[in-house]
This record gives C-alpha cells, structure tokens and sequence, in this order.
C-alpha cells in the first residue's frame, strides 16, 4: 500500500487552502459504518431529549481540544501512537483527519451521555481512551 | 542599468537552478540500479534503515554480517550508510526539495539474528522475518507484516495493515485506519486503533489494552490466573473468547449496543454483566454503542460450571 500521489512538503502549505481534488473517495473506502441498524436506532432514541444540548456539547468539544493540544506541546501522552513522528503525504494526512473528525464525534457522544450518567466509570474510562487517540492524532498533523 | 543588470542575472540564476538540480538528480538515465553492499556487524547491533516508498524487507542469517541487496528508485539521490559494526544506519536519499520524484525503492537486507532492528517506512512496506531480537518496525502508508521469534516486537502504521506473529512476551501494536493483527503472543499486549480492525490471538496474556473507535476487536487468548484485560471500544463490535470458568472477576458493559454471550440469557433491556469468579484475574469489556459478543473458549460441557445464580443482572 502506498501514496501513489504523495506531495511531500505539504505541511508547508497552507491549511485554509482546499485540495484541488475529492479526498473522499478514497478516505470512504478505509472508513467503514460498524454499528448496526437497531443499535443506531436506539442511540437515536435515547439522545433525543439531548439534541438541544448539542452546541453546547460541540463548545465543551473545541475547548477539549484546544486543552489536548496544548498537553500535546507539553510531550507525547503514554501510549501514544509511536507513528506520530513520520512525516505523512496528502493521502495520509486525509485520513487522519478523517479519524480526527470520528474521534471528536465520538468524544461529543461521550460527553452527552456522561451528562445522563455522570459517575459512569466505563464511559469515563471511554472517554478518556478517546482523548488520548484525538491528542495522538493531532500530533500526527 | 548595472543593478538592473545584476537583479535579472540573479533572477535567472535562481529561476534556473531548480531545474538545473532537478536534471542533475535524474543523471541515472531514468533507471533503477541495484544494491550489492556488505558490512560488517556484531550479532547484537543495532540496526536503524529508513526507506521513503517501496520495501523494506529485513531477514535473519547466521552471519556477523550485514548484507544489503535490492534496487534504487531512478531518482534517489543515494544509499546512505553510515555507524559502525554496533550499530548501523541505512538510509534512502532523496532529493530534497524535488518532489515529482521516482524514489520507489527496494531494500534487502540479511542481518544476525540478535540485531536490535529499527525499520521505518513512508509509504514503504515493511516486511520482518527470523529476528530474535527487539523490533520496532513502522510505516505511514505501507502494510508492516512482522514475523519473528523477538520477545520485544513494536509496530504500526497509519493507513496500511499490521500483522505481527511472535512469542514477544511484550508488544505494542497500533494503526490509525490500517487492520491489526496480532498471533501467537505472551505476556503483555497493547494494541490501539480508530477505524481499524484489531484481530487479537494469544497463547497467554498476563496484560492486554485493546482499545478502538469505530474498529472491531476480536480477541482468542489464554490468560494467565492473574490476567488483566481490556478491551474498550466506542462504536466498533467487541467479540471474545473466554475461559469458560473465568479465574477473577468479568465486567461487561455497554451504553447502547447488545451483549450476548453462551451463558447468559439477554434482551435489550441489559446493558451490563458482573461475574465474580474465584480468582485475582480481572476481565474488562466496555463499548458505548458497539455490540459485544463473548465466546467459551474451551469444551461445550464446561460452560455450565458458569450458573446462572452467579450472574448480576443490572438495568
């Protein structure tokens, strides 16, 4: 497996800039949809009553991860993904930014169920292992 | 006129010389050209080889020697070797600042099997056989395939699949998007992934952190009387294999998946399970929205040592 159309140098260019071509493609192909169909049913019951806190939710996140960021200038967390120091070509970045955005959203489902079950030590314990995959990935970019 | 003059003549130097560089790097006539190089190397040496796209295979032999075949890409600027018997650096060049380049690269090399090996690829394969010393192998959008009897073994790549088959009594695995799969370990695991799959089989593990995102994990292990698992996945499936007597206690829970298992009746309603067995061994299974599915890993007839009485339903 490789990139075919590897840009080395791009994390020099800058990032406001968008790609000349549908990255989306090929990032679908590695993402795959693993939860069943009763079990997105239910999730989307049970968040209902939640939805209205959803922006708030989605602030908490973006001030999370400026907090993981800053801990990521501080040095690499334990067990962090020791891949984080090779440099990565365009299709590589793509894809970690794709993982970026599953980790964050999964981190806002996180924490709208912690609001339903605040002392859940297996959703803390969750989110906690989510935290530390979004700082490894960041660190990546 | 004399400044203009000087001004347009740097101009035309500087405009220049990229492509005055670029065609100076492809003075090897568009062709790969093979690798033949020896060194000499102790039998515990560390080995540190680097390669941009293409392969990196590394295998063992019973000589205090390194050998590196293979080919070069057309467009690499040069096989860098530096260090000494004790420790050796191999590295592909390429030129810097060009990046329309053919830098696809082959890299052979037979090494005593003690080396300590340190392989990192970009968008290279890395492929490790027959060492017994500690690996560490990695590559941004290769496959890393490891298979050797080291008892130390660290892999991973972002976008390309991991498979590790050892007796390392401690491993590191993890991918970002990439499949993992790991066979035949001891001792103390720790695989990682976000979207990825990972495929766990081990003959005794003592310590096993498994956690994913949106990625499957499959675990068939024999655990030691002490064993520490866990497993923890967001939205991917969790599906184990357990001793049908489980020597400690079992914690399975899910916020929105299913649980199912051999031993214990479910419905949608349960979301939790607690087993306390006889034992210090602890066996941690959590997902958020992810279906967990818990298999017996020995013979039908022992899985009514389980009752039903010594089950806690919660919720």
């Amino acid at each position: 497996m490789k990139d075919d159309d590897r840009i080395e140098g791009l994390d020099q260019l800058a990032r406001s800039r968008a790609p000349g071509r549908d990255l989306w493609p090929g990032i679908e192909s590695r993402l795959r949809a693993r939860r069943s169909p009763t079990a997105a049913l239910r999730a989307a019951v049970r968040y209902y009553p939640m939805m209205q806190f959803a922006l708030a939710a989605s602030l908490v996140a973006g001030v999370a991860a400026m907090f993981t960021l800053s801990l990521q200038q501080q040095g690499a967390a334990p067990g962090a993904l020791q891949i984080a120091a090779l440099p990565l070509g365009d299709h590589s970045r793509a894809i970690v930014v794709a993982n970026l955005s599953i980790v964050d959203d999964a981190e806002r489902q996180l924490r709208q169920a912690l609001k339903q079950h605040p002392d859940s030590q297996p959703l803390l314990s969750l989110l906690e292992s989510t935290q530390h995959r979004a700082r490894d990935l960041r660190a990546m970019l | 006129m004399n400044k203009f003059l000087i001004l347009m003549t740097t101009l035309g130097v500087a405009l220049a010389a990229p492509a005055w560089a670029h065609e100076r790097d492809r003075d090897h006539d568009g062709e790969s050209r093979p690798i033949q190089e020896h060194r000499p190397l102790k039998a515990d040496a560390r080995v540190v080889v680097r390669n941009v796209e293409g392969l990196i295979e590394v295998q063992a032999w019973d000589k205090k020697e390194l050998e590196i075949t293979g080919e070069l890409g057309p467009d690499v600027e040069k096989l860098e070797i530096t260090g000494t018997e004790s420790s050796i650096r191999i590295e592909v060049k390429l030129p810097k600042g060009d990046h329309d380049v053919d830098g696809e690269t082959t890299l052979r090399l037979r090494v005593p099997a003690g080396v300590t090996l340190e392989a990192e690829g970009v968008s290279a394969d890395v492929r490790v056989q027959g060492l017994k010393g500690p690996v560490t192998a990695e590559s941004v959008s290769g496959d890393v395939k490891i298979d050797v009897d080291s008892v130390k073994v660290r892999a991973g790549s972002v976008s390309g699949d991991v498979e590790v088959r050892a007796p390392s009594t401690e491993t590191r695995v993890n991918s970002v998007s990439g499949d993992v799969t790991v066979r035949g370990v001891r001792g103390e695991l720790r695989a990682q992934t976000v979207s990825g799959n990972l495929d766990l089989g081990a003959v005794e593990l003592r310590s096993l952190e498994a956690e994913s995102v949106s990625g499957d994990i499959d675990l068939d292990a024999g655990m030691t009387r002490d064993a520490d698992i866990s497993c923890e996945t967001l939205s991917g499936e969790v599906r184990v294999t357990l001793p049908a007597d489980p020597k400690g206690e079992v914690r399975v829970e899910t916020f929105s998946g299913e649980i199912s298992s051999p031993w214990w009746k479910t419905d949608d309603e349960e979301h939790e399970y607690r087993y306390d067995g006889d034992g210090p061994g602890r066996v941690r299974l959590h997902s958020f929205s992810g279906d967990i599915t818990i298999k017996q890993r020995t013979v039908e007839s022992q899985k009514t040592e389980i009752k039903k009485k010594d089950v806690k339903i919660k919720r």
